[in-house]
């Protein structure tokens, strides 16, 4: 009997370790649709640390993951600007997290400042929260609701084609699943594939 | 006692082998053959064998040129990539081992891994390897990726991507695909997807998992 289970426990471990080999060439999101996002703290472009849940009251968060280098976030950024002053004013957070090891925390203040990305801008040095997010390109966001649950979670726009053009990039993806959480309902479209520069983690090289 | 004299080697070179002998009285001592044909049933042995060696080295030489279809032929320039395009690519290249890659000309880690597409192209092409590369460029950027193409001496199938849906069209590659460039699909004879990499990869990597792939 206990031979038995020796044997079953030990494939189980060989079949796993298989699954984590075969599985490990592409990230996978870690948060899912309708799972809550447990808190975190990051510091700002000054160092200022700020939590999550500092923004308890707002009926939503939008969790941007922002570049400074790349072209396809770059398209986004009058994007990023107009929707965040159109949806502060009705009760939504924006904070873009810039998690390249590749763009120190100087730049990054400067491509706010000269972009007009004037929402709440953290860095993400290591990569803890792009990590526990599973987010893997810039630019692509995160929408939680009131409860910090995850409602939405993919490109702002433009995800059947993709493009580095300003002038053709738009938030006709993240817009709809806005309005939904806004109006109290479950957005209709949870997921949308998110394009972009692959975030430069500290790991991975 | 011949090897302690100068130029023993070179002597013993000369002197005629005395293996065939020693092996024609064994074999007249287990098979006691009839006086003079011994040596007739030697010689038709050893024609028979080497002759059997050449046939099966010809079915072998043969056999992998019939396995591994010949790399067709890459167009000309930077080709315009919409979904029947790619299904006619991937079709195209059924029988080899064949590496997507996806990049663009801003995308400095794309730049950086192109190297060593084109060293694995070139050292593996004969053995079976395509490399296509589509390039995730503005359609104004199109001198700016001949440009860096020439650069690199890349002698594989280019295109520029033009997909109608082209959300859709990652989803069909691998739905685990983030979306982020440059990234790379590593497809075996059988057109089945067998390894993906987001990200620069080294030729080292690249290298191992198309290897085994070659056998």
């Amino acid at each position: 009997m206990s031979r038995t289970k020796t044997v079953f426990v030990f494939g189980l471990g060989l079949f796993l370790l298989w699954s984590a080999c075969s599985a490990g060439e592409l990230p996978a999101a870690k948060i899912k649709i309708g799972e809550k996002m447990a808190d975190f703290t990051l510091p700002d472009v000054n160092g200022k640390p700020h939590r999550l849940y500092d923004f308890e009251g707002k009926k939503a968060v939008a969790v941007i993951f922002i570049a400074t280098r790349c072209p396809y976030s770059n398209a986004f950024n009058h994007v990023m600007a107009s929707l965040a002053h159109e949806y502060e004013s009705r009760g939504v957070a924006f904070i873009g997290i810039n998690a390249n090891k590749t763009e120190p925390v100087a730049e990054v203040a400067e491509h706010a400042r000269a972009h007009g990305l004037d929402f709440l801008i953290l860095k993400d040095e290591g990569n803890q929260i792009a990590d526990r997010l599973g987010a893997s390109v810039t630019p692509e966001v995160f929408l939680l609701d009131s409860t910090w649950t995850l409602r939405y979670h993919g490109a702002l726009g433009n995800s059947h084609q993709p493009s580095t053009n300003p002038e053709k990039t738009n938030a006709d993806e993240v817009r709809p699943a806005l309005e939904d959480v806004l109006s109290g309902k479950p957005a209709e479209v949870t997921e949308t594939k998110a394009f972009g520069c692959s975030i430069k983690r500290v790991k991975a090289g | 006692m011949l090897r302690n004299q100068p130029g023993a080697l070179f002597r013993r070179q000369t002197t005629p082998l005395p293996g065939p002998p020693r092996l024609k009285k064994t074999l007249a001592a287990v098979h006691p053959l009839p006086q003079g044909g011994e040596g007739k049933i030697a010689n038709w042995l050893a024609v028979t064998g080497f002759i059997s060696c050449l046939a099966v080295l010809f079915l072998c030489v043969c056999c992998s040129r019939s396995v591994i279809p010949s790399e067709p032929p890459p167009p000309k320039g930077v080709v315009e990539l919409d979904e029947t395009g790619w299904a006619k690519v991937h079709a195209q290249q059924r029988g080899r081992v064949l590496l997507v890659n996806f990049w663009a000309t801003w995308c400095d880690p794309c730049r950086e891994e192109f190297p060593n597409l084109v060293r694995l192209h070139n050292t593996y092409r004969s053995r079976g390897l395509s490399v296509v590369a589509i390039s995730m460029d503005e359609p104004e950027s199109r001198p700016a990726i001949e440009q860096f193409l020439k650069s690199q001496g890349a002698n594989f199938g280019s295109y520029r991507q033009h997909f109608k849906d082209f959300e859709a069209l990652v989803n069909s590659i691998n739905p685990r695909w983030g979306g982020g460039i440059p990234a790379t699909f590593l497809y075996d004879r059988e057109g089945r997807l067998v390894k993906s990499w987001e990200g620069a990869t080294t030729f080292e990597e690249f290298e191992g998992a198309v290897k085994p792939q070659l056998r």
